[in-house]
């Protein structure tokens, strides 16, 4: 967990110009809701086929750790993606069931016959796990581990 | 005796020599090599490479010669006038050439060696290649240019997985300077330059299933492992590499293509593409190369928002919006099951607002979170079904150009025979199946005629005529519209007379896009031409209803009234009654009755047979 802190803590700091290209989305500071491009963006995606205009992405954006060199870890891999997909995920977590929550469960290295436990353990902590809809990504990840530690069955997937 | 000796050995080693030229100057125009260069042959007989970075080529004339290109490569790979560690490097960066000369010339060069790309080739632990195709949205038919993507399927993927897979973009990649207003512009233009990228799969699905709201396609593509390796081994290399980027050729779609046919050395899916590639031509041409899968469907936030809806009665839907304004939940007499779908309903249907409307982050957030912590109470299984996948996949939809022959009978002129073009892409009398129901986008339509009497002319030309009409239901509140520009005839005693026009409109439809469906829209006109001596503008009105019988009938029934301000006349109208009659996908009959009234009035009966390519 406390390399978790570190990766997160990291992604505060500005940029490095060396770090730049690697560097985006290791943030772990997504919102919930955090709201929406504007729809000049949207029209404008139809010819540049961007995300948005301020992302660079390299061939290599995705497989490098977040400090630029080494390849990705798994738990900056769940970092990563919880903060791609707070909302689907809040979603799937409400319901105990769903595509993100499945990929979350598959990332985190859940086994086949822990993983309906881990979708009850989800929706019966949702509450626990988005305390508010101002929550980060960094929270929602330390929170479903300290959740996941104090259950009896699945605390061997506490991350470390 | 030593001169006898002399001759003989100049004369070996200038045979030797020729035979090392004649190897070079074969494997210089040898497809493979040609593909790694993305070299395409120039009108003078040369050739030229669509990369358009320096740092690609090892030769300083690599962009226009291939074979100088080769011989710089040999030459940097031997390590000739280079320190190790930079032959090394140079290996590195084109692995992709390095591993195959390897196989084509003598050579005592060892196994590749690259940290770097060994660490990204096993993250990425390739099996095989998925491409991605997100369909057009509603009310944007110039996404139905869209885009395509790749998704690099990993060894150890389950369906669970795929959302974690990487995906290869093909895209503008905009300068960082640029402000906000310059960036949309020179986006729209396409001036800037295209890049590949890799990035996580999840990013490109939040995007168009639920940011666009985009169903999405996807096609696994009949490729082994180590095709895909080879694929990847250049698109390492395409790091170096920037293309200009123009919107309609040379886009991500050609792109793309360019990447996979490096899975093959007699692979060639670029060729047949001078002058577009749209992602339903990638598609097809992916198709008539046999490398497609059936693919799996992925639908969009509103895909899904809106199958929901069907799922409720309306007093289900009044309870949910009145959730979604801030209320409680009126329980009713509801089961568990119903008040579950009601709280899923009012999220989902609040949460596709606050994207679309963009509304205030304030006041909406609280509210979804609230409902999905109102859902997390109740411990059973959401009660929607799924949308299910429409009968039709995007490659089974007709060619997106079009040749017309034609023969229409007039009452006050002539009678004539016609042909037209049609560069792309699909209007709302064509077959639906594979495209956005209620959309419409031609692109560049020409039509010739000659007439009995033997004048030949110009029947009509739209550079533009795009339509979307998008129907107002229980739960989207959407708007249609129209866009036309070019140039046809109108009557003026016995003959028809050229204008040049653009118009547009705006207004509502209602109905079924796959069924019956009717619009209104206001619209706005400008003429010039023959037919009016100096332009006119004029407001009015069009309105039709779209009747689509099977899937093989289309009947459409279309008006038009415009009054013209400052014109000789106070208003022109046309009444036009079509109907398409869908032979099999790429080929069609099409019947056009018609009165239109200018200066005079016509009437029309047009027969047509149309072939889609």
């Amino acid at each position: 967990m406390k390399k978790l802190i570190a990766v997160a803590a990291l992604s505060l700091l500005p940029f490095s110009n060396a770090m730049a290209d690697q560097d985006i989305g290791c943030g772990l500071g997504s919102m919930l809701f955090a709201g929406q491009q504007g729809k000049g963006v949207k029209i404008l995606g139809a010819t540049t086929n961007g995300t948005s205009g301020n992302q660079t992405f390299g061939i290599t954006f995705g497989t490098l750790g977040c400090d630029g060199t080494g390849t990705v870890t798994s738990s900056e891999k769940i970092a990563l993606f919880i903060d791609g997909n707070m909302e689907q995920l809040a979603r799937d977590m409400s319901k105990g069931e769903g595509e993100t929550l499945a990929t979350l469960a598959e990332a985190w290295g859940v086994a086949d016959q822990d993983k309906a436990a881990f979708n009850a353990l989800a929706q019966a902590q949702y509450s626990a796990v988005f305390t508010s809809e101002n929550v980060t990504s960094q929270t929602v990840l330390e929170n479903l581990n300290t959740v996941i530690a104090s259950d009896a069955k699945l605390a061997s997937y506490t991350l470390s | 005796m030593k001169k006898i000796l002399f001759v003989l050995l100049i004369a070996l080693f200038s045979a030797y020599s020729n035979a090392k030229s004649i190897e070079i100057n074969t494997l210089a125009t040898d497809p493979y090599w040609l593909k790694l260069g993305h070299y395409r042959p120039t009108t003078l007989g040369g050739w030229k490479s669509e990369v358009d970075s320096v740092k690609f080529f090892l030769s300083p004339k690599g962009k226009v010669s291939p074979k100088d290109e080769l011989n710089t490569t040999i030459n940097a790979f031997n390590g000739d006038n280079s320190l190790p560690q930079q032959t090394q490097q140079t290996r590195c960066q084109f692995p992709a050439r390095y591993t195959w000369l390897k196989t084509k010339i003598k050579n005592n060069w060892p196994e590749l060696n690259c940290p770097e790309l060994q660490a990204w080739q096993k993250i990425i632990n390739p099996k095989g290649v998925t491409l991605v195709f997100p369909t057009a949205f509603m009310n944007s038919p110039s996404s139905m240019f869209g885009h395509t993507l790749l998704r690099i399927d990993a060894k150890d993927q389950t369906r669970h997985k795929e959302l974690l897979a990487f995906a290869v973009n093909f895209a503008a990649e905009p300068d960082g300077s640029d402000n906000a207003a310059m960036y949309a512009l020179k986006g729209l233009i396409g001036s800037y330059p295209g890049k590949f990228s890799l990035m996580p799969y999840y990013k490109k699905v939040r995007e168009y299933n639920d940011l666009e709201s985009r169903d999405i396609w996807e096609y696994k593509l009949n490729l082994s492992e180590e095709q895909v390796k080879l694929i990847l081994l250049h698109l390492w290399e395409l790091q170096l590499a920037t293309f200009d980027y123009f919107f309609v050729d040379e886009n991500c779609s050609y792109q793309l293509l360019a990447l996979l046919q490096l899975a093959k050395d007699d692979l060639n899916l670029t060729s047949s593409f001078d002058l577009q590639a749209i992602p339903s031509d990638t598609v097809a041409v992916l198709r008539n190369n046999n490398l497609l899968q059936t693919p799996n469907y992925r639908p969009a936030f509103g895909t899904k928002l809106y199958h929901y809806s069907t799922q409720m009665t309306d007093e289900q839907l009044s309870d949910a919006r009145a959730l979604m304004q801030g209320g409680s939940l009126n329980t009713r007499n509801y089961c568990e099951s119903q008040l579950v779908a009601i709280l899923e309903m009012a999220y989902e249907w609040l949460n596709f607002e606050f994207y679309d409307k963009n509304l205030n982050r304030e006041e909406i957030a609280p509210r979804l979170a609230k409902l999905l912590l109102m859902r997390s109470k109740y411990k059973i299984a959401s009660p929607f079904s799924k949308p299910s996948r429409p009968a039709a996949s995007p490659e089974q939809g007709h060619g997106s150009s079009k040749i017309t022959l034609a023969r229409t009978h007039y009452n006050q002129q002539s009678d004539l025979t016609s042909f037209a073009y049609r560069l792309a892409y699909h209007d709302l009398l064509d077959t639906s199946a594979g495209f956005i129901p209620g959309a419409q986008i031609s692109f560049f339509d020409i039509e010739g005629a000659i007439k009995d009497n033997g004048n030949t002319q110009l029947e009509h030309f739209y550079l533009l005529d795009a339509m979307s009409l998008a129907p107002d239901n229980r739960i989207f509140d959407s708007w249609s519209w129209n866009l036309k520009m070019g140039f046809d005839r109108q009557p003026n005693n016995d003959f028809q007379q050229g204008r040049w026009f653009t118009k547009g409109g705006y207004g509502k439809s209602i109905g079924n896009p796959n069924t019956l469906h009717g619009y209104l829209l206001a619209q706005v006109e400008f003429n010039n031409g023959d037919i009016t001596d100096k332009l006119t503008t004029g407001v009015g009105t069009e309105a039709g209803v779209i009747w689509q019988i099977n899937n093989s009938h289309k009947l459409a029934l279309t008006t038009n009234i415009i009054w013209l301000v400052d014109a000789d006349v106070d208003n022109h109208a046309d009444l036009t009654l079509k109907w398409n009659y869908a032979l099999s996908r790429n080929l069609s009959i099409r019947t056009e009755l018609k009165n239109q009234r200018w200066y005079t009035s016509s009437t029309s009966a047009k027969l047509a047979i149309q072939y889609y390519f």
